[in-house]
């Protein structure tokens, strides 16, 4: 587990204190042997030989290796969907900082994390899924391909991980106790913040400018040449649902590390998300019927193509929208919540829809993804999870750290 | 002043009329000059004053068909294609041979796309060097070649094996060995037999029997085998592989030869209840005489044109014939001095030669033709 | 307050660096772009070809890919289905059925086209993918870091990836023998060897002069279309045919509009974006900041009115 690595020559009591949690390290590997984390084990060590055949064999081993299709599900989750689920960060970087709504900042940080994992595993997605990964940094140093969306793409990326870490510092210098470090970190908070806001908002619509290169391969329904601006718009209520349900699950199975204050404003300000998040989603079903009626698809909608458009327009976007609605003027925050829920999965159907399903429609034969891809991203995903849980478990995220209460 | 003004309005109208006329000969313009818009004259043409009736072109680039009628006997019986040796073994090409069996379709044409009277240019006459890179509109000697060859082969066998033709040269191999062509010389295409006539029963009450006078539309008609046969290549006859299994022909395509001559919409033309005789000139209400009997159809159906009806007044066709010129005796009557002077439609009414002569314009008594005749029978008789 | 000031300084000079990428996607995203004056291309007279195979041969024996004997390439039955291009064959032809002619069926070569303005070149976020004066579009596996998002965008289906090799696949497709062009002077080896010359390589603008003569010059053979002379602003592989595009395989919706024009507004509007976003945002930044300060003002005087009295 990820636990282990962090050897380190500080002393044990420090380690003791940061990392095991306050327990002896007999102790804590014990208590890891949970069956969630069992489950969990056994799932990263079925990938991580995937991923060891990917290194060694080529990525043909892991995947249909076709050459009509050459994006495949590493990319549909991990880039296309796993950068609109991180969006929590700026939408809430961007309500609390920038317009003010304070009552928010209990959020802020999770939603912060969120951000940073989400673009740090889109790179490690990427890693997986580039042909040679070490150039990774090259569009950065090498060789500048300045008239792609892609180029722009990956310094957007880069440079998420690099702002949403430092605006994360805070909680870490907090966590090792370095006031000085926390003070500077929390000076540039604000400008990083600005500056995430604004990459956010051109690079999200990237992502979906990445389609414009498509027109006749991207099914109709889908290619617009206002793909970025719904992929943008996207984004906000992936990013609003995303700080609901992720708030859901830590109240829930990680109740001990949130502060009371936080559990008693929650429902409130789950409320607040979710009626903004009906708001977006109402926005976006107008733009993309205008969408359609600016291409002249009308006739498209009765395929098969057509339904599934109507599956993911009608609802997974237009029910979300009123259910969302009802569930703030009923004040059901358990609505809410699962209607977040409903929501991510209708995000993801949308990028899926963009960068797998309606892509290359038009080829006879073509098969999606293959189940080793599947484990793999199971596998990613589960990093993931154990990564923000040790995160939370350690760094004062959904709670004020005792030495630094109302500081912000 | 009265001089001046003339003066000018001629030449105002000489000018004008020469704008007109070379407005009307640029109109003119050869199609093919359009074609060659950056090319100076001498590039195509020899002489300097090429006219219409002899444009004394170069014998390349052609771009256009030029085909004279030519027999598989005057050309060569065997070529050999050396020129690109360097690369493979020449090829021995068994020209009599492929001569022979182009006289279904178009003859020489087939591959001579320019085969003037006289010599026909062989291909590297024109398809110099194996790729022409100056010229991009002309394929050089090897693009000529295998069209000319890979069109009907790919047909024929479906292959386009290099070996079908070629001798793979042997690396390091400088001599260029002797060619032996004794293996096809006097190889001929057997002779494709022209069928008199065909009978077909057909599923038509009204006349089940259709006679296609086959030799008749050939010989009489000059019909070219094309002409009819228009999908024909070599695997129709030749059995190459598996055949692809051919249509039923619908009442359209079976008809089709037919009445693009035939426009007549009687059916019983074609559909008859029994087999019929061939072609007579009678049959058309028209039996010939001894002297047209000679002719061939051709002498009067002008070449070219669809064979149709034609007018029976003589000078239809003689159009030179009057009262001089004309000698009455052929016709077995030979005039009397009277007689002689007289113009033709005197007795000739309505200048209906196949009628019998009146005599009532000149004599009101009665009389008729041959009672009473304008001069004296000769033995021959119309 | 002036703490966070010299943050927001801070982000203004962020924000000038980055308005240096924004200069470079301007110069991209320029007025249209006539294609290099002298670029080659290849004619592809589609019914002279016989679907002989050799020009597969050919390219394989120039490019080092693995190869077979030069006779196994007379097997027809490759045909039965549909090929495209793979990272060991550039080029593949393909079977179509002819409809004025069954016995002769139609021969398609297929491989890059070599775009005046190729998808793939602008979607390549290193520049690996160039066009050439030449024409050539040309890959350098140097900086290629495998994203394979030209793969994506090329409207064609053309370039393939070596998805078998662990650590340095590269994307493979027709060079268009740009070595073999522009160092040895020689045409491609497609063209050198295809026997029925159904290829013919030279300047792109000569080429266009040969096709629309044979077209001309030969009414009932040919439609009239020289395919890749406007599609997606233009190709140097181009094509004549005697019967319509589409029942050969040829994408005929790719429009005439040359694909980088697809995402130059999208590219503009970034450095536009860079530079406007920021001050917006920091202006409503200075705005909160400021209502929190006059709240904090407020409460602070009435204070000290309720203690004065």
């Amino acid at each position: 587990m990820t636990e282990q690595v962090k050897e380190t020559y500080i002393a044990p009591s420090w380690l003791r204190e940061k990392v095991f949690m306050g327990m002896t390290f007999k102790e804590y590997i014990r208590r890891l042997f949970t069956p969630f984390n069992i489950v969990a084990g056994l799932i990263i060590l079925v990938g991580l030989y995937f991923i060891v055949i990917r290194y060694t064999q080529g990525l043909g081993a892991v995947t249909h290796a076709s050459d009509n299709q050459p994006w495949g599900l590493f990319l549909s989750w991990g880039l296309f969907t796993g950068i609109p689920l991180a969006a929590a960060g700026y939408v809430l970087g961007s309500t609390v900082y920038l317009f003010g709504l304070k009552e928010y900042r209990p959020l802020l940080r999770p939603a912060i994390i969120l951000g940073f994992l989400g673009y740090l595993f889109a790179a490690l997605f990427l890693l997986v899924d580039l042909g040679r990964p070490w150039r990774l940094p090259y569009p950065m140093f090498v060789s500048y391909g300045v008239g792609s969306v892609l180029f722009f793409v990956a310094w957007s990326v880069t440079l998420h991980v690099v702002l949403y870490f430092v605006e994360s510092c805070p909680a870490i210098f907090e966590w090792l106790g370095s006031d000085r470090f926390r003070r500077w970190a929390l000076k540039v908070t604000v400008g990083a913040t600005i500056f995430v806001v604004t990459l956010s908002t051109l690079h999200q619509s990237a992502l979906g400018a990445l389609f414009l290169l498509s027109p006749g391969k991207l099914h109709p329904l889908w290619y617009s040449q206002f793909i970025p601006v719904f992929f943008f718009v996207s984004s906000i209520f992936a990013g609003l649902s995303m700080v609901i349900a992720e708030s859901t699950l830590t109240s829930r199975y990680l109740k001990h590390r949130v502060s009371a204050h936080y559990q008693a404003k929650l429902p409130e300000l789950t409320l607040g998300l979710g009626k903004a998040a009906s708001f977006v989603l109402f926005t976006y079903f107008g733009l993309k019927i205008i969408g359609i009626a600016h291409g002249h698809h009308w006739n498209l909608l009765n395929t098969s193509y057509g339904y599934l458009f109507l599956v993911e327009m009608i609802i997974f976007v237009l029910l979300p929208c009123f259910l969302f609605a009802f569930g703030v003027r009923n004040r059901s925050v358990g609505l809410v919540r699962f209607t977040a829920f409903f929501t991510i999965i209708g995000v993801a159907l949308n990028r899926f829809n963009v960068s797998l399903i309606g892509l290359n429609w038009k080829l006879p034969h073509r098969e999606l993804f293959h189940w080793k891809e599947f484990v793999i991203v199971i596998t990613i995903i589960t990093i993931e999870l154990l990564i923000y849980r040790w995160i939370v478990n350690r760094m004062p995220v959904h709670r004020e750290h005792p030495e630094y209460k109302g500081m912000h | 002043m009265l001089k001046i003004i003339r003066t000018f309005t001629i030449l105002l109208s000489l000018s004008f009329l020469a704008v007109v006329v070379l407005g009307e000969i640029r109109e003119r313009k050869e199609p093919a000059h359009e074609l060659f818009q950056d090319a100076t004259c001498s590039d195509c043409h020899i002489c300097f004053t090429p006219s219409k009736k002899d444009p004394c072109l170069r014998s390349c680039p052609r771009l256009s068909k030029k085909v004279i009628a030519h027999s598989p006997e005057e050309g060569p019986e065997v070529v050999i294609l050396n020129q690109l040796e360097d690369l493979f073994e020449p090829v021995i090409f068994a020209h009599k041979l492929h001569a022979q069996m182009t006289q279904m379709g178009e003859g020489c044409a087939v591959c001579h796309h320019y085969a003037p009277a006289g010599h026909i240019p062989p291909c590297r006459e024109c398809h110099g060097g194996p790729l022409n890179p100056v010229d991009l509109r002309q394929p050089g000697l090897k693009g000529a070649y295998h069209r000319q060859c890979l069109n009907c082969h790919r047909e024929w066998s479906h292959s386009t094996a290099c070996a079908v033709c070629h001798a793979k040269k042997t690396p390091g191999e400088l001599a260029i060995r002797q060619v032996d062509t004794t293996d096809i010389v006097g190889i001929y295409h057997p002779h494709i037999a022209v069928p008199d006539k065909r009978v077909y029963q057909v599923n038509y009450k009204k006349g089940p029997v259709v006679t296609f006078h086959h030799k008749d539309h050939v010989e009489l008609f000059d019909l070219r085998c094309v002409d009819c046969h228009r999908e024909q290549s070599c695997s129709r006859c030749h059995e190459i592989g598996e055949k692809p299994e051919r249509a039923a022909k619908t009442p359209e395509e079976h008809h089709k030869p037919c009445i693009s001559c035939h426009t007549m919409k009687t059916c019983s033309i074609c559909h008859t209840q029994s087999e019929t005789e061939g072609f007579t000139h009678a049959r058309t209400g028209w039996p010939l005489n001894r002297f047209h009997q000679e002719l061939k159809c051709r002498s009067c159906h002008l070449m070219g044109r669809k064979i149709t009806k034609l007018d029976r007044d003589c000078i239809a066709c003689h159009s030179s014939w009057n009262t001089e010129t004309f000698n009455h005796s052929v016709t077995g009557l030979a005039l009397d001095e009277i007689h002689q002077g007289m113009d033709c439609i005197d007795c000739h009414l309505d200048r209906r030669f196949d009628q019998k002569p009146s005599c009532a314009n000149c004599h009101d008594d009665g009389r008729v033709y041959p009672k009473s005749s304008p001069g004296t029978f000769t033995e021959e008789k119309w | 307050m002036s703490i966070n000031r010299r943050a927001f300084l801070k982000a203004i000079g962020a924000i000038g660096s980055t308005s240096l990428i924004g200069r470079h996607s301007k110069a991209i995203a320029q007025e249209h772009f006539p294609g290099y004056p002298d670029r080659f291309g290849v004619l592809h007279d589609i019914p002279l070809c016989t679907g002989c195979r050799k020009c597969e041969w050919a390219c394989k024996d120039q490019n080092k890919l693995p190869n077979k004997p030069i006779e196994t390439y007379d097997d027809k039955s490759v045909f039965e289905k549909k090929r495209r291009t793979d990272a060991e064959s550039y080029t593949v032809v393909n079977r179509y059925p002819n409809p004025k002619d069954k016995e002769k069926p139609i021969y398609v070569k297929f491989q890059c086209n070599h775009c005046d303005e190729p998808a793939c070149a602008s979607a390549c976020l290193v520049k690996a993918l160039k066009k050439t004066p030449e024409g050539a579009v040309t890959y350098n596996k140097d900086v290629c870091i495998g994203c394979r998002y030209c793969m994506t965008a090329c409207p064609f289906y053309v370039p393939a990836y070596e998805y078998h090799n662990a650590l340095t696949p590269e994307v493979r497709k027709c060079t268009l023998c740009y070595e073999r062009i522009t160092k040895e002077g020689e045409i491609p080896a497609c063209v050198k060897i295809c026997p029925t010359q159904a290829l013919t390589f030279g300047k792109r603008s000569e080429l266009i002069k040969v096709a629309r003569e044979k077209i001309r010059s030969k009414p009932g053979e040919y439609i009239d279309h020289i395919y890749g002379k406007h599609e997606v602003g233009g190709t140097c592989w181009l094509y004549i045919s005697g019967v319509p595009f589409e029942q050969l395989g040829f994408p005929t919706d790719v429009g005439t509009k040359p694909y980088p024009e697809l995402t130059k507004g999208f590219l503009t509007m970034v450095p536009a974006g860079v530079v406007i976003l920021p001050a917006l945002l920091g202006g409503f930044y200075m705005f909160t900041k400021h209502r929190e300060q006059m709240t904090k003002d407020e409460a602070t005087t009435s204070e000290k009115k309720e203690t004065q009295p």
